[in-house]
């Protein structure tokens, strides 16, 4: 779930060089080739047609199948960990809004302890009011 | 499943408050299915201005006139206007998006958006709060002096909701009215605002549909789709603002409708992120370009489309500055050429991430390459995508550069190239439906010569 959190909407799978070496060179060598047919296409050099341009749609969703099965599986926000993950977090709001509540809003960011709970609490606390005593509990 | 008939009344008050608007100044939104995303934008842009300050919404008044003038004359109206022939594939992926927008837990899970919808909230705590704190220099909201227009859709599409659910809707309404707005666009870009100039017959419908369901296939879309991320807004409202203006390049009606989109679609970019003012600044150099020999009446649009997006942007930070506040992340420094390799590699290595982005870049690169050396076989909308998209592309890159420190360790961290692409991802998509039609609409030309001979 942390990892969800930090980076799930900054790409799909992790930075590109977690990306399987063989199924990588594959995909984007198919990717190129697309592209060099689509420039064809569009010079006037390959004919177009409506079969062909299913066909291009096709052979592109193959390019993406690796990302849209961890979009559909592996990711925890897949359709079937979603909503465990939903209820984790909704969880983890919970908790540090009873936490800000018994502190009267005086709590703050622990710089890298817990990376995945700095956004939560900025949505928990989005204006946070100066603490009175200086302390600063941490979630 | 998020909760959007939170949103109901708010859009219809939007619409209601657009409608009118659209009567009283005659901006020529209606018509269509399309009418409804165009009023309810009107109307929340139009209340964005003015909850930014009373002189914004002036100023504005005024660009909008100035866009009439620019507009041409009124008894001619484009009559690809209102075409529905393209109606089934626009209902087609607009219901299969808007069902992964929607058939998802109504909770955010992603770092941006807990802090977006954290700042909705402070506006759910009354009308014009967050606008007070954002302006509060001892009020600690991060990041200071964003924008305001993308956490204030959320909060006003949720009826004010705090809760997270109400605010996934409201957000999750916000990005739909934006794919509403820009599959609107592109179909209407699509049919053009003539008919077919000499060369060309009409573009085959089958090349609108292939081209979005190459933007469709893109992990990386489906991400922002069901996040409350503004990257795939500002993308989607950039692309409206570059077709619409394309569209003006090709027609010699009533252009009203289109150059009143455009303006508000680039008072929305301004007003969401700040890179809406590169995003509108490149779309209008490419629209001069495009037309060196250009009239009082095209320049009459420019204007009233980057000095409306200019407003909101320098009235914002002017009030931001007469406030005391900083927008750090932001600012400009000096400019960081040594670093210009390093974000060239970060920018292919990212593009070139098949399980983010399918085979949405080498396809894009390959249509940008093709219409840019081959101009002459495309018609000159489709020559405006191009050129927007690349001037788009280069302001972003631009402000990698003169960014400050901030800025380009993001990039090399990995959490800003791949959102950045993303704003470029719909003006890509609406490039390929434009280039697949100009070249199936000359094949199609070129089979007819070759069977009548």
């Amino acid at each position: 779930m942390a990892r969800l959190v930090v980076g799930g909407a900054n790409d799909v799978c992790g930075p590109p060089g977690s990306a399987t070496p063989a199924v990588h060179a594959a995909t984007l060598a198919l990717g190129a080739s697309l592209g060099v047919v689509v420039a064809l296409a569009l010079v006037g050099r390959v004919r177009l047609s409506a079969r062909r341009a299913g066909l291009l749609v096709a052979i592109a969703t193959l390019v993406a199948a690796p990302g849209a099965h961890a979009l559909l599986v592996d990711r925890a926000d897949a359709p079937l960990q979603a909503s465990s993950t939903a209820k984790a977090i909704a969880s983890l709001l919970d908790d540090m809004n009873d936490l800000a509540a018994s502190r009267h809003g005086c709590v703050t960011e622990a710089p890298g302890d817990c990376v995945a709970c700095q956004p939560l609490l900025r949505f928990v606390l989005p204006q946070r009011a100066p603490c009175a005593h200086g302390d600063s509990p941490r979630p | 499943m998020v909760p959007i008939w939170l949103a109901i009344a708010p859009a219809l008050f939007f619409a209601a408050v657009g409608a009118a608007i659209d009567r009283l100044g005659g901006l020529g939104l209606a018509g269509g299915w399309g009418q409804w995303p165009r009023w309810i934008a009107c109307g929340v842009t139009i209340a964005f201005a003015t909850y930014l300050h009373p002189i914004v919404f002036l100023l504005l008044a005024g660009l909008v006139l100035l866009a009439r003038m620019g507009a041409g004359p009124s008894a001619t109206v484009s009559t690809s206007r209102r075409s529905a022939a393209l109606a089934p594939y626009v209902a087609g992926i607009a219901f299969a998006l808007a069902a992964v927008a929607v058939l998802r837990p109504a909770m955010p899970m992603y770092w941006d958006a807990f802090v977006w919808l954290g700042k909705a909230r402070i506006e759910s705590g009354g009308l014009g709060h967050l606008r007070a704190a954002a302006l509060d220099p001892n009020a600690d909201v991060i990041p200071h002096g964003y924008p305001l227009l993308w956490p204030l859709a959320a909060s006003w599409f949720s009826m004010f909701g705090r809760d997270p659910a109400a605010l996934v809707a409201g957000a999750a309404v916000a990005t739909l009215l934006a794919l509403l707005l820009f599959l609107d666009t592109a179909a209407e870009a699509f049919e053009g605002a003539l008919a077919a100039p000499a060369g060309f017959e009409r573009r085959p419908r089958w090349a609108f549909g292939a081209a979005l369901a190459l933007l469709v296939v893109t992990p990386m879309f489906w991400v922002h789709l069901r996040s409350a991320y503004a990257d795939l807004p500002v993308g989607l409202l950039a692309a409206t603002c570059a077709l619409r203006l394309g569209r003006c390049l090709e027609g010699s009606g009533d252009m009203r409708g289109d150059i009143t989109v455009a303006v508000l679609a680039a008072t929305a970019l301004a007003g969401t992120k700040d890179e809406g003012i590169g995003h509108v600044t490149a779309i209008v150099l490419a629209a001069v370009a495009s037309q060196p020999k250009a009239g009082r009446r095209e320049v009459l649009r420019w204007l009233a489309v980057l000095g409306s997006a200019a407003i909101v942007f320098v009235g914002w930070r002017a009030l931001l500055q007469l406030h005391h506040v900083v927008n750090t992340d932001h600012e400009l420094s000096a400019p960081a050429f040594g670093a210009l390799g390093g974000i060239g590699r970060v920018v292919a290595s990212s593009a070139a991430d098949t399980r983010t982005w399918g085979a949405l870049w080498p396809i894009a690169v390959a249509a940008v390459a093709a219409v840019l050396v081959r101009g002459s076989s495309f018609r000159p909308a489709t020559r405006f995508a191009a050129l927007a998209l690349v001037g788009q592309a280069a302001l972003l890159a631009l402000a990698l550069v003169l960014g400050p420190d901030r800025v380009r360790t993001f990039a090399f961290e990995g959490t800003l190239v791949n959102r950045l692409l993303v704003q470029l991802a719909p003006g890509a998509g609406a490039l390929l439906a434009l280039a697949l039609g100009d070249a199936a609409s000359r094949a199609v030309d070129a089979r007819a010569i070759s069977r009548s001979s």
